[in-house]
């Protein structure tokens, strides 16, 4: 890492910057505001992804725990929440990865919690019977919704989520993936028409 | 009547979703709006799109457990007590200026060692020979001489005063 000066930098006016400038000082309290104020956030993203709770705590401790222990060399040179969720999405990445080996293993498990995914189609209304949104049972809808979700690609996935539950910028989401704001771009506007095309075949629009 | 059902364009349908996450600039904006305005498909896929995009609010957004913070904090406690000595920041820093240190140690430690070693070595009979050069040159005049005190008398004699005058700093080995 390269280091900023310091009255050039623009990411040293974002609190959370200054929150992990002071877990880098051996401030233990900063860190755990740091983590209370993404806890929830980071859970949700990754249990959207795996859909199991479980398994989204126990990354969003491993990516906490990786912001910790990178505190010695931290140099502020994103957005606090660009560089969290940047870490987030490698985890997200390689756990989606193994456990894509072992899926085999996994089918036939069973529902586990709130977040399993439920064997396609169960729980779906016919095509022949579109229905308004507000009409449908909310378990249903949601398992609509979840499948409109896994019909995305990875990194549509992951753009989706940062875009709706973190309200995050193109410009943002460019950083966090790695990608340019074209890039982003042109991939939602592909996930979205996917998910558009998906939740069309059960929800009328 | 056409216009109002003409099919989209691929570069107007990827604009529609960054229509709706506001990352247009002005004349993207205004041509999406305009688009909006006069052609019947483009309205019905905007709200699609739009209609897609709300029903993502139904995705369950899971709180972490109370004691997440404090649960994580003590597993880095701990993982930290469990590193390998070798393995934790202030040890490695440590051995980092610990071997900086040994190294101009010994780089001292040999340059010392090796100024006293030439020292107490004795000469060589070359060195020996070349110390002594200035007499050696002379060595043979200095043996047919045979004495000092018949060098230090002849200084002293007349003769040899007579001889410096007439050729001052001649012959002065002879």
């Amino acid at each position: 890492m390269v280091a900023t000066p310091t009255n050039t930098n623009p990411y040293l006016s974002d609190p959370d910057v200054q929150l992990m400038l002071r877990v880098k000082q051996g401030d233990e309290e900063a860190f755990a505001e740091l983590v209370e104020h993404y806890q929830d956030r980071v859970i949700s993203i990754f249990a959207n992804i795996l859909g199991d709770q479980e398994a989204a705590e126990d990354l969003a401790q491993e990516t906490f725990m990786r912001i910790y222990r990178a505190r010695n060399g931290y140099e502020p040179q994103a957005k606090f929440s660009t560089w969290l969720f940047r870490i987030a999405n490698n985890l997200a990445s390689n756990t989606k990865r193994s456990k894509g080996r072992r899926k085999e293993v996994q089918f036939g498990s069973g529902e586990t919690g709130p977040l399993s995914t439920r064997p396609p189609e169960k729980n779906l209304p016919e095509k022949s019977g579109l229905m308004p949104a507000r009409m449908l049972d909310k378990a249903e809808l949601l398992s609509i919704v979840r499948q409109a979700m896994e019909s995305l690609n990875e990194r549509q996935h992951i753009a989706v989520l940062l875009n709706k539950f973190e309200e995050m910028s193109y410009a943002d989401i460019a950083e966090t993936l790695e990608l340019s704001p074209s890039a982003v771009k042109s991939l939602l506007s592909r996930a979205r028409e996917n998910m558009k095309e998906h939740l069309e075949k059960y929800v009328k629009m | 009547m056409v216009d109002k059902l003409i099919r989209l364009t691929a570069d107007q349908r990827s604009n529609f979703v960054a229509y709706l996450d506001g990352e247009l600039n002005e004349e993207e904006t205004r041509g999406i709006e305009q688009l909006l305005a006069s052609n019947e498909v483009a309205r019905h896929d905007m709200e699609s799109l739009a209609t897609a995009w709300e029903l993502l609010d139904d995705l369950p957004r899971p709180n972490a457990p109370k004691d997440f913070a404090e649960k994580t904090i003590a597993t880095l406690k701990m993982e930290e007590q469990q590193t390998p000595l070798q393995e934790q920041a202030w040890f490695q820093k440590a051995t980092q200026i610990g071997g900086l240190v040994a190294g101009v140690a010994v780089v001292l430690f040999c340059g010392v060692a090796g100024f006293l070693v030439a020292r107490s070595v004795p000469p060589s009979r070359a060195d020996v020979m070349l110390q002594e050069y200035p007499l050696l040159e002379h060595f043979d005049s200095y043996r047919e001489i045979n004495s000092a005190d018949f060098l230090t008398r002849l200084q002293k004699s007349e003769e040899w005063t007579k001889r410096q005058s007439k050729n001052p700093g001649g012959a002065k080995h002879e």
